[in-house]
């Protein structure tokens, strides 16, 4: 009677097995994985020293099931230099790292258990903003170590989602707890986290907080506010951070149009895109940790200019005030978005 | 001098941010909330989500759509029903 039960009852977990392992089999997945990603080259000089950085940063996404998305960023980067900073032959080093490397399973439709290597959910610049092909100037901000220390991405488990309070706003969560690594190409610190946001659809208004505590060596939080602002009915987008932490504290606005009222997103002019930021830093306890040692101002602008087949063409320069000396700064870049299947598969 | 040369720049972002929003009539993006139609939902969802962090791609093999909008949904933070809008934006 009892091997009976277990036999009825282990047909539908049989059966579910087996359609996980067939929909793991590429080109059976409902949808079919991906490779996606960046490259370009940039140039940067600051303050006279040069420096030319080939990046490559691929990003793979795997489907397993309806409910798990498996999925990677890898970061493969040359930065060549003259050897005496301003004089000398160049030289070069090459870095490759793995942003991350995680498991997103699909608990409801309100929730998503993250595992694995992630980015660390700090602020918004450090999860959605990093890859050269979206952030609006190439340069990044001062204060984005803060809460993302010791590499931007955390060993570990993390909750997430997002829920709608009404038609229209949204609430969305994330916690997160990470163990320190010293492995190669997946470092990181002991921490624990979260962040919270309020999305207003028709304003297309961004506001949230985020707390992290860094919790081997000195313990200490940090915590920050982020925003960001797209108004319906023009092509403005406005960015801005302020963290602050044991070892310093600031903020960055960002400002960027793109002149799409001439002529539409495809016309000459509005390929073009303008940018402007302002920022600040204050440390604390001599900073360092990644973070200056001493007060940091800066204003920077910029030009995007978006080709057809999703080549984007930057330019920028920008101003950095810190005693003793201040310094000029410029950037040029060209950026290509990719995205390829990974293997033939049927509509999605 | 530093501190007016940090207002300049403040001042100057402000300024650029006013000129857009004084050059508000788009025609390619003013679209009124009245004339927002049940048929513009998918469209409204995809730029909705998409544009808060990056240009809309120029387009998508169909058979990746699906990935991708489930590496959004975790990245972006997508809800279930723009996944679902924007699923029948990218796949009419």
């Amino acid at each position: 009677m009892s091997r009976m039960r277990v036999w009825a009852g282990g047909v539908p977990v049989l059966r579910r097995l087996m359609l996980l392992v067939v929909l793991a089999i590429p080109g059976q997945t409902q949808s079919t994985g991906l490779v996606s990603g960046g490259l370009g080259w940039i140039t940067s000089n600051d303050g006279g020293v040069v420096l030319h950085q080939p990046v490559f940063a691929p990003v793979f996404a795997v489907p397993v099931g309806s409910r798990i998305l498996v999925e990677s960023r890898l970061n493969i980067q040359g930065v060549l230099f003259r050897e005496r900073g301003q004089t000398g032959p160049y030289t070069g080093i090459f870095l490759d790292t793995i942003d991350y490397l995680q498991a997103d399973v699909v608990v409801n439709k309100n929730l998503t258990l993250v595992a694995g290597r992630f980015l660390t959910p700090f602020g918004i610049y450090n999860e959605r903003l990093t890859p050269i092909w979206i952030h609006n100037l190439q340069a990044l901000p001062t204060i984005v170590a803060i809460g993302t220390r010791t590499t931007g991405a955390s060993n570990g488990v993390m909750l997430r989602g997002v829920r709608s309070l009404s038609e229209r706003v949204e609430v969305n969560y994330t916690g997160y707890v990470s163990a320190k690594s010293e492995v190669n190409k997946f470092e990181a610190a002991r921490s624990a986290g979260g962040r919270g946001g309020l999305y207003f659809r028709d304003a297309r208004l961004e506001l949230g907080g985020s707390y992290s505590r860094f919790l081997q060596d000195r313990h200490y939080s940090s915590y920050g506010v982020h925003g960001g602002w797209q108004p319906p009915s023009t092509a403005l987008d406005v960015k801005g951070e302020y963290a602050n932490s044991y070892y310093g504290k600031g903020y960055w606005l960002e400002t960027a149009y793109r002149l799409s009222r001439f002529g539409g997103e495809e016309s000459l002019l509005g390929r073009l895109q303008l940018v402007g930021r302002g920022q600040q830093f204050y440390p604390s306890h001599g900073g360092g940790s990644s973070l200056p040692r001493v007060s940091t101002h800066e204003g920077e602008f910029g030009v995007n200019y978006y080709l057809p087949h999703e080549v984007r063409l930057s330019a920028s320069g920008g101003r950095v005030f810190t005693s003793p000396v201040n310094r000029n700064s410029w950037t040029l870049a060209i950026t290509y978005r990719f995205l390829l299947p990974l293997w033939p598969g049927r509509r999605s | 001098m530093m501190a007016i040369k940090i207002k300049t720049c403040c001042l100057t972002l402000v300024a650029l941010s006013m000129f857009a929003l004084t050059a508000a009539n788009d025609p390619a993006r003013a679209k009124t909330k009245a004339a927002v139609t049940a048929s513009d939902e998918p469209e409204r969802a995809y730029r909705v989500n998409c544009g808060r962090c990056h240009k809309p791609p120029d387009g998508l093999p169909s058979r990746v759509t699906s990935t991708v909008i489930r590496h959004m949904r975790v990245r972006a933070g997508l809800t279930e029903k723009d996944e679902m809008l924007i699923r029948k934006f990218m796949n009419p």
